[in-house]
Parts: C-alpha cells; sequence; structure tokens
C-alpha cells in the first residue's frame, strides 16, 4: 500500500519540484518497493499521455485572430454607438424634464390650492394689506391696493387661477412691496412684476404700474 | 533507478513545451493597446491565442464552444485592460478570464451534446501528436485514449482540472497557474497531485 506522501513525492519528482537529496531518498524507495515502483510507472505513463496529446491544430490561427481582431472591433463600435445614443437620450431626457418642470411650475402655479383654501377669483380693493377684502371689491384711486381670492371669475373656470393673494403697498415712485398668498411675501422692485404675475394668473391688467393706474375695465369680471 | 530516470525525463520534456509568450513584451503590447494603438492588441491575441485555445479546448472538450469563449475572452480583455496591474502579467490575467468563462460556460450547460476532443480532432485533420519513435507508450496517445482522457478530465473538480490542465498540460509556471486559480503555489501543486491520482485511477487500465 502506497501512502499519499510517497505518492506525492513521485508527483513533485514528475514536475521537477524535488531536491537532490528527496531525488536520492525517492530513488532508493523505488528500486525497494516494487509497489512504489509500480505506481510510478503509471504516473510516468499519465504524465506522457497528458503530455502528449496535442490537438491543437497547426493552421487556421490566422483566421481565428482575425475573427477575434473584428469582434473587437464590432463591439468597441456598437458600444460607440450606444454610447452616442445614451447621449443623445439623456440630452432628450434632461429636454424633457426641463419641459416638463417648466410646464409641472406653470400647472401648479395655475392650480386651484386644496379645497377650503381657495381663493380663484381676483379683486381689487382698498383694504390695508393683510385684510383681503370680500371677493368682487374693486380698486380705488390711492392707498393700499389688496387683490383678493374670490370664487367666481371666468379665469377659476377656466382652470387658469392661482392662489392669488396680493398686496400692494406702495405707488409710482417707489419700490412695490407684493405678497402673493397668505403667507409668502416677496419684495419685488417694480410694478410691472405685479402686472406680469398678474396678467398671467388672473388676466388682471395693471397700466403704468402705480396704484392708481389699474385698469379696471380690463377686469375679467 | 530506471523508473526515476524515466521520471525525470519527463520533466525535461515538460520544460520543452512552453510556449509561453515572453511578458516584457506583452506588457509593451499592453501599454501600447492602452495609449490606443488597436493594432497592438491584435498582436496580443496572436500571440496568445494558442495557448488560450489550449487551455479552454481542455476545459470544455470542444473545439467551437472553446473558439466562443476564446472570442468572448479577448474582447472581455481588451475592455478591461485598462483595470490590468501588471501588464507583464497578460498572459496570466488573460488564462484567468479564459478559465473563468470556459468554467461558466460549462455551468451554463451550454456545452454542445455532439462533438468531443477527438472528433474536433477529427474535423481539424489534426491526430495526437503520437511519436513512434519515442517509445511504446505514445501508443497511449491514440484516439480512443484521446477520448477516454477527454473524459476523464471532465470527472475532476473544476480546480484540480485546471491545475492539471494549466500545469501539466499547457506547462504554464506554478505561479501563473497559482494567480489563475487564486491560491498559492503550494495548493497548485496538490491540485495538481490530485489530479494526478484521480486521472491515475479514471485511466487505470490504459496506464
Amino acid at each position: 500500500m502506497i501512502d499519499e506522501t510517497q505518492e506525492f513525492l513521485l508527483s513533485q519528482a514528475l514536475d521537477g519540484q524535488l531536491s537532490d537529496a528527496q531525488i536520492r531518498v525517492l530513488d532508493e524507495q523505488l528500486r525497494s518497493d516494487e509497489q512504489l515502483a509500480l505506481e510510478a510507472g503509471q504516473y510516468e505513463k499519465l504524465d506522457d499521455f497528458l503530455h502528449g496529446v496535442t490537438p491543437l491544430p497547426q493552421k487556421g490561427w490566422d483566421d481565428l485572430a482575425a475573427v477575434i481582431s473584428h469582434r473587437i472591433d464590432l463591439q468597441t463600435s456598437q458600444r460607440a454607438a450606444s454610447a452616442q445614443r445614451w447621449r443623445w437620450a439623456g440630452g432628450l431626457a434632461i429636454a424633457a424634464a426641463v419641459v416638463l418642470s417648466i410646464g409641472g411650475a406653470l400647472w401648479f402655479s395655475h392650480a386651484p390650492g386644496p379645497a377650503g383654501e381657495q381663493s380663484p377669483s381676483v379683486a381689487i380693493s382698498t383694504q390695508p394689506p393683510g385684510q383681503p377684502a370680500p371677493a368682487g371689491a374693486l380698486a380705488s384711486r390711492g392707498g393700499a391696493v389688496v387683490i383678493v381670492g374670490g370664487t367666481d371669475t371666468p379665469a377659476v373656470a377656466a382652470g387658469l387661477q392661482v392662489q392669488v393673494f396680493a398686496s400692494v403697498t406702495s405707488h409710482v415712485g417707489g419700490p412695490i412691496s407684493v405678497q402673493i398668498g397668505p403667507s409668502e411675501p416677496r419684495e419685488n422692485t417694480t410694478q410691472i412684476d405685479v402686472a406680469e404675475l398678474l396678467v398671467q394668473s388672473t388676466r388682471v391688467m395693471i397700466a403704468g404700474g402705480a396704484a392708481e393706474n389699474w385698469d379696471a375695465t380690463r377686469l375679467p369680471f | 533507478m530506471e523508473a526515476f530516470t524515466c521520471l525525470m525525463v519527463m520533466s525535461e520534456s515538460a520544460e520543452s513545451y512552453s510556449q509561453a509568450p515572453e511578458p516584457s513584451a506583452d506588457a509593451e503590447l499592453v501599454r501600447r493597446t492602452l495609449a490606443g494603438e488597436r493594432q497592438a492588441f491584435d498582436q496580443l491575441i496572436v500571440r496568445h491565442q494558442r495557448q488560450a485555445m489550449a487551455v479552454s479546448l481542455r476545459l470544455l472538450g470542444n473545439w467551437q464552444d472553446a473558439s466562443d469563449v476564446l472570442q468572448d475572452a479577448f474582447c472581455k480583455g481588451f475592455k478591461s485592460l485598462a483595470s490590468l496591474q501588471k501588464p507583464e502579467a497578460f498572459g496570466g490575467w488573460l488564462m484567468r478570464i479564459v478559465s473563468n468563462l470556459s468554467l461558466n460556460y460549462r455551468r451554463g450547460r451550454k456545452l454542445r451534446l455532439v462533438g468531443s476532443l477527438d472528433e474536433d480532432l477529427e474535423q481539424t485533420g489534426q491526430e495526437p501528436a503520437a511519436n513512434e519513435s519515442a517509445g511504446p507508450m505514445r501508443v497511449l496517445l491514440s484516439r480512443e485514449l484521446g477520448k477516454r482522457l477527454t473524459e476523464a478530465l471532465k470527472q475532476l473538480p473544476e480546480k484540480q482540472r485546471l491545475a492539471i490542465v494549466l500545469f501539466t498540460i499547457e506547462n504554464q509556471p506554478q505561479k501563473q497557474v497559482a494567480q489563475t486559480l487564486d491560491c498559492s503555489v503550494e495548493a497548485v501543486k496538490w491540485h495538481v497531485f490530485q489530479a494526478r491520482k484521480k486521472l491515475k485511477e479514471l485511466l487505470k487500465d490504459c496506464l
């Protein structure tokens, strides 16, 4: 019975891994142990067999190299095309995102507020800022102009209204403080800002920008 | 003494099988490829395709499958060449890719049911390298035995199979095989030994 250590030494000998001393020891063992010598012979034949099988053809390698090279080129170009497509798609996605963002912003800026908080129509009142007048009230000359929400204007029906609560607290010749919404004060330095905002959302026109110049005739109500 | 002398002769014979391309030349070609010289990689293909094919063929036993794997391996190698830490180790790195892809291919049950290594040899017009002048042991290199060897190799665990294929059959340095198998050189020696032991049992009636 051959132990595994001796077999391992045989394997090492086949691979040329043994030292001179190990070779001498193994040589002695091979001479004195027939079973070990038989095993060694089998390992030798096996290795000869393993080394001897050479299935690779001698020709056709240039073709195979060309096929591989072509495939690499193909994949490279496909990756480049794919990257190009992704760049286009990315650009389109960004453009779409921008459009959607703008659209969304416009939508939300025009969308009615939650039930109970809506003040969809516009009126112009002489009430002081922070004290909205009833819907439908109109601005008068002088004093603060307060634009408050109402419920029954065409703009509301058209879905164009936003929750508008703006008060103009100063007149022409100076900066105008505008409050939009009940809790979102903003400082605008020109009357035009007010006009544009209101034109967009309520179709109220402010001519000249001053409270005195509100064109009440162009109000939609 | 005679038996041992034969063992030593076999060892020397194994040295003569070595066809590993020069690592420094590989490193230069890798650098040129990374610098954008696409043709440099073609040279790497030419230099390594035989050994890569031999490894894949031993693992898959089928020329067509091995050819497919080889294409995938080189494509993968080209794509991830920048990740190669040591350009001079391109050969071992590529063989690792080839080995892994071949084993994955096997696991994926994509092996063709028809066509053994022996049949592939017939298709390519090749015969086992039987050399009558080498003595009676070369008689073992008949077609039937080639087929038996292929079947026996298939029965080995993956690491043992890879170790015996890369080291004993393809004559790769143990260090390179260790890198491919992701283990120590000592472990490679052990895998080779275990593979030999099992093959000896499987092919007992032929030896």
